[in-house]
């Protein structure tokens, strides 16, 4: 065990039982995966990538590259999740990945002595030929090989959940510089969010043994928590990981409610999205160390300085016993007496820097550690780590140590900086990367901003956090910044040690090497861009936080540009990953998208119906009888019984549009290509309206119903895109027009009533005084009246299925009963409700359009309305519709069809071709749009869209199918299938 | 370890309006949602022509100040909500009839549509309301700034919703009556981590 015996934040009471491999080991409450499993002695956690080498943990943190390993078991399962920030919790069971057959022996590890083929660009030059062989042969073997986790085969049985929230001033990082911001705009009462990835607030604060005003700086941090947990006006947000920075003030945020439980506990989340909008921010996000390259450099044990410091005074494990450090920066040093002071053994402390502030040399010495100036490490030994070269003063030596604390000094994280497109600027003074121009209403503080020393953190912290409250007019007394010790923070950037021996792993998540660099340098691919995607530098999941400064370095040393000059790549959100089930919430499954429900739903389902999406609604298709085999029974049964006696269907789906005010008639003419000013009260005519464009938008039915007083029916599919185009044309075309229009498409439930009986049965339901006689209500008719005794309603004469047809709308809460009305009232006449199936066979054999037609890319003229457009007024769409692409006479124009052989299937989609002509794109005639078996035929007929259609008729064609294999014969024939003179509709 | 996470939703049928009941952890109450039925609706629009006076003609008619914003007033069981500009909704527990009541004392000042059947009411209550529609809506719902009075026309998990606060602890949302089952379903296991009660109608 490498436990210390005292020290860290982890509550030493609380033992906590878990899992790697199949092992079971022991932790505390408060460890990650990592830290319990270092102070476990397992220091070997992955494979790597490529080649297979192992790997150990390298980091204790969100940067973390190697330590990636599957959590939990079966549905629950997730790949490649960063042991490091992985919170431990009693039974958690984790497997490491990307290994065959185990992790101590991994077979696939002979993809090393593959590794001269498998360098930068090996996909592009090995994999290039023969091309079938790609799929078939390379993506299989490169997928097996090169690998992260895998996925649970099982839908994940958690529920996840999106919020949003608002605050005045949002702070990202609970750190030094992000606790006294939230400090000082907290106590000047704005409402203050303070985000961090960690379950644990204080950043650094907790990896360190600094003091803060003469106490520990972790027991100030929980002090300063504790204060801004109190205050009302200031939100707490542990384990929420702000991930983006989008418009106006709106943030992404993924809180990990549950991941650190084996379960969620009853009703809870696993993790919930936020979306935050705050009127300022304050990015206080911290810096992650990165490290030098060398030959060797990924053997298990050499790890980052900051993160041993991490495991040792966070944690109080040992991530080894004999520990050596090297480095280029003062930092560092601090790190290796904090080592120390632990009670590990130091071996030494290697910096490249020739020479070293003399104070921290001297405290060096009195602690017994060796300090090796200007000194390198040329190379490593050891499955795990036993030993490194060195080599300073002109001398090489071997130094057994079982752990190597790594450090290139510290790069801001400027990540959410950059979501607005902004670049970081290169600051020499302390060689990193720092923010350049932010997104609006941002600031960034504290090591985020350059600004590296404790001292600093805090007071642009309190200052940062001030001035956001202040800009929002919060009187802001400025907290009074704590005392503590200033430290150096000097640095001599230095990135790769080019003489080491062994591979010098610069990504060590995708296994990209120093040489790759050179490889990419030396074949042209030289901007930071080309480099990235050329040997794959940062594009492995941990985005390349510890590898990207480092490689565009080593290729500005090739270049002989500066590293300002070579640039970085750009940084897109999310800053670390985000599950899919986060982003979707509460929209999965049936909750994809809200379900409508028809008035008559209940009805419909207590009579057995089958049920179909049509957009957001659900509607009966068919009605399924006992003893039917299949759909199409069904439905022939149902389109018989409609045309010989009656039937009825829920049509509340349609839009409907009330509108009221002297012009109504004016705007109605101004919208359909036909003439509506002159419709009589009383009255409802069928009307086609255009795009802008000139395309048909929608058909429907308008109906007077008094002099001012109009309402009008869309397709389902359009009702709102009609509402909306309605808005817009008040709004923005004619705010003169007097027309003000309400959506009513709710409150009334609309039931189509048809057949030769429809009459009788509708005589029976409506009140006395209500004619719905061929006088009283003639063809195209629409009357206010009562049924059901004293139930207000619309009554309208119309036909889609080409029968005697009736729309009787009711306000909705009576659909129901008004459908089961008809239902009794029609029993004697056998009255049979009918679906949407039935309904579309109808109306194929009556030859309407319907949405298919409607397809958006169709003309008036296309569709047979040619004749119904005005002459005598203008409209919208008129002066587009005229384009000569659109009157060209070849343009396909909508006929009937059936098929020579009356036995043959007609398939929607197929193409026409001329009968003998080949089956090319240059002989294509048209398109069968809508097809059904007609019962009144008894074989299958069709409409559709064919060159010079109507001129055609009596013409054979061939219906060609390449996708189901069609290939039929069929004749051209007028659209309307029965009852072309329309007697029955009149009667 | 579980095998899989109880979730009301898992036994609520997706095409079916919710039965009264109890939902999510138990023992505690969040969230009520009770179906306010009974209420006459209508949306108003003002005409072209004189907002004072359609101002003045609806004082007259309802004793209500006609708010020029997205505000609720109240007076008795008549409530006028602000939807957009130069619209209203008007609801009363009052008049059996709130449309007619309003034609006949607007005239030609406004349209008037009877809109009793296309909402269903729901009156939400309880000290975790904030919350749950925190997780559907995108406009800011806190307490201290949605203040009782309030209203706003906004989408609530991708439903159209008319909500406002009507007193400190109530508040009161329409939706669609074809997205009635939806918007449950989304009330149900947004508030189940609370203790969510749906009433009967009342």
């Amino acid at each position: 065990m490498s436990r210390l015996a005292k020290g860290g934040l982890i509550d030493r009471a609380r033992s906590l039982a878990f899992t790697f491999d199949g092992r079971s080991y022991g932790g505390h409450a408060g460890d990650t995966l990592a830290s319990a499993l270092l102070a476990n002695d397992v220091r070997l956690v992955g494979r790597s990538f490529k080649y297979h080498r192992p790997r150990g943990i390298v980091s204790a943190g969100a940067e973390e590259p190697n330590a990636l390993v599957e959590l939990r078991a079966g549905a629950r399962r997730e790949p490649n999740t960063r042991a490091t920030v992985a919170e431990l919790f009693d039974g958690l069971e984790a497997q490491s990945q990307n290994r065959w057959p185990s992790l101590d022996l991994d077979l696939l590890s002979v993809n090393q002595l593959l590794s001269p083929f498998l360098g930068a660009g090996f996909y592009y030059k090995t994999f290039m030929w023969p091309a079938a062989f790609w799929e078939k042969v390379y993506e299989p073997i490169i997928r097996r090989a090169a690998g992260l986790g895998r996925m649970a085969e099982a839908a994940d049985p958690d529920p996840y959940e999106k919020a949003s929230t608002f605050c005045d001033v949002l702070v990202i990082g609970a750190g030094p510089a992000g606790l006294m911001a939230a400090l000082a705009a907290g106590r000047a009462g704005a409402r203050v969010i303070l985000a961090d990835e960690d379950f644990l607030a204080g950043g650094r604060l907790n990896a360190e043994t600094r003091e803060i005003d003469g106490k520990p700086a972790a027991e100030w941090a929980a002090r300063v928590t504790a204060e801004l947990a109190s205050l009302p006006n200031v939100r707490l947000m542990t384990r929420t990981t702000v991930f983006g920075v989008y418009d106006s003030g709106t943030y992404g945020a993924l809180e990990r409610v549950a991941d650190h439980l084996p379960v969620p506990p009853p009703f809870q989340p696993r993790q919930r999205l936020w979306r935050i909008h705050a009127r300022r921010a304050v990015l206080a996000a911290g810096a992650t160390e990165r490290p030098i390259v060398f030959g060797g450099n990924d053997r298990p044990g050499v790890m980052l300085a900051g993160a041993v410091r991490t495991y040792v005074n966070r944690f109080a494990v040992a991530p080894g016993h004999r520990v050596a450090v090297f480095a280029n920066n003062d930092d560092a040093w601090r790190g290796a007496l904090e080592i120390k002071a632990a009670g590990i053994e130091v071996a030494a402390i290697v910096d490249v820097r020739k020479a070293v502030a003399a104070s921290l040399v001297q405290q060096a010495k009195a602690k017994g550690i060796r300090t090796l100036l200007d000194g390198r490490v040329t190379a490593t030994h050891g499955k795990r780590l036993t030993a490194v070269d060195i080599v300073a003063d002109g001398r090489t030596e071997r130094l057994a140590v079982d752990t190597l604390a790594v450090s290139g000094g510290w790069s801001p994280n400027v990540h959410l900086t950059c979501h607005h497109g902004g670049k970081p600027a290169w600051d020499e003074a302390i060689a990193a990367f720092v923010p350049g121009i932010v997104p609006p209403l941002l600031a960034v503080a504290g090591a985020a901003s350059g600004a590296f020393s404790l001292g600093a953190a805090l007071t642009d912290g309190a200052a940062q956090g001030a001035e956001a409250a202040e800009a929002l007019g919060f009187p802001v007394p400025l907290p009074d910044v704590p005392a503590v010790a200033e430290e150096s923070v000097a640095i001599t950037p230095f990135w790769h040690v080019a003489d080491s021996r062994g591979p010098a792993f610069v990504d060590l998540q995708n296994d990209v090497t120093a040489k790759d660099i050179t490889i990419a340098y030396k074949e042209g691919f030289r901007s930071v861009e080309h480099l990235k995607r050329y040997t794959t530098l940062g594009m492995a999941t941990d985005q390349g936080r510890t590898s990207n400064v480092t490689g565009l370095a080593i290729m500005a040393s090739l270049t002989g540009a500066s590293i300002p000059e070579t640039g970085t790549t750009i940084f897109r959100p999310p800053y670390t990953p985000v599950s899919l089930g986060a982003l979707g919430g509460h929209h999965r499954g049936k909750d994809f998208r809200a379900v409508r429900l028809t008035p008559t739903h209940e009805w419909a389902k207590a009579r057995g119906a089958v049920f179909i999406e049509t957009g957001a609604w659900l509607r009966a298709q068919y009605f399924p009888r006992p003893g039917e085999t299949d759909w199409l029974e069904s439905v022939n049964r149902e389109v018989k019984a409609v045309r010989a006696s009656v039937g009825l269907i829920d049509v509340s789906t349609f839009g409907k549009i009330d509108l009221q005010g002297p012009d109504v008639g004016t705007l109605l003419d101004r919208l359909y290509i036909n003439t509506f000013s002159t419709l009589a009260i009383g009255k409802a005519r069928y009307g086609v309206m255009l795009r802008e464009d000139g395309l048909v938008m929608d058909d429907g039915t308008t109906a007077r119903l008094g002099a001012e007083h109009y309402v009008m029916t869309t397709t389902t599919a359009n009702a709102a895109k009609v509402y909306q185009h309605l808005e817009f044309c008040l709004q923005v075309l004619w705010p003169q027009l007097d027309v003000s229009i309400a959506s009513v498409s709710e409150q009334w439930a609309q039931i189509a009533l048809a057949g030769p009986r429809a009459r009788d049965v509708l005589a029976r339901v409506v009140d006395a005084g209500v004619d719905v006689s061929n006088d009283g209500l003639p063809f195209m008719g629409a009357i206010e009246g009562t049924v059901l005794g004293g139930v207000k309603a619309r009554l309208f004469r119309l036909s889609f299925s080409g029968e005697l047809g009736f729309e009787i709308a009711v306000p909705a809460r009576h659909g129901a009963a008004l459908a089961q009305a008809l239902m009794s009232a029609g029993e004697a006449f056998g009255i049979t409700p009918y679906g949407i199936e039935a309904l579309g066979v109808m109306r194929i054999e009556k030859g309407h359009v319907s949405g298919n037609e409607l397809s958006g890319q169709t003309t008036a003229r296309d569709l047979g309305f040619g004749r119904m457009a005005s002459t005598k007024k203008d409209y919208i769409g008129r002066v587009m519709a005229g384009r000569p692409g659109l009157v060209d006479p070849q343009r396909p124009t909508f006929v009937g069809f059936k098929p020579v052989d009356p036995s043959q299937r007609l398939r929607a989609g197929a193409h026409f071709l001329k009968i003998g002509a080949a089956a090319s794109l240059e002989n294509d005639e048209g398109y069968m749009t809508s097809v059904a078996h007609s019962p009144h035929l008894g074989h299958w007929i069709g409409l559709g869209l064919l060159q010079r259609g109507p001129e055609r008729i009596g013409e054979r064609v061939r219906a060609y199918d390449p996708v189901r294999g069609g290939d039929i014969e069929v004749e051209i024939c007028a659209p309307g299938f029965i009852d072309p003179e329309g007697e029955r509709l009149r009667g | 370890m579980a095998d899989h996470s109880s979730h009301p939703l898992d036994t609520l049928p997706f095409d079916a309006v919710a039965t009264a009941g109890h939902y999510g952890v138990a023992g505690t109450l969040g969230v009520t949602a009770r179906r306010i039925d009974g209420l006459s609706i209508a949306t108003l629009a003002a005409r072209k022509g004189d907002d004072d006076a359609l101002a003045e003609a609806v004082r007259g008619a309802l004793g209500l100040e006609l708010p020029r914003a997205s505000r609720a007033v109240f007076a008795g069981a008549r409530t006028l909500i602000g939807t957009a500009p130069g619209r209203w909704l008007a609801l009363s527990g009052l008049d059996r009839d709130i449309a007619g009541t309003l034609r006949a004392a607007l005239g030609p000042l406004a349209a008037i549509t009877d809109q009793s059947d296309a909402v269903v009411t729901l009156d939400l209550t309880g000290p975790k309301v904030a919350d749950t529609l925190a997780k559907g809506a995108l406009i800011d719902l806190d307490p201290r700034v949605f203040l009782p009075g309030m209203a706003a026309t906004t989408v609530l998990a991708h439903i159209g919703i008319t909500l406002w606060r009507r007193e400190e602890a109530t508040w009161r949302l329409l939706v669609a009556r074809s997205f009635e089952a939806a918007l449950l379903r989304f009330l149900v296991s947004s508030a189940a981590e609370y203790g969510f009660e749906l009433d009967d109608r009342g």
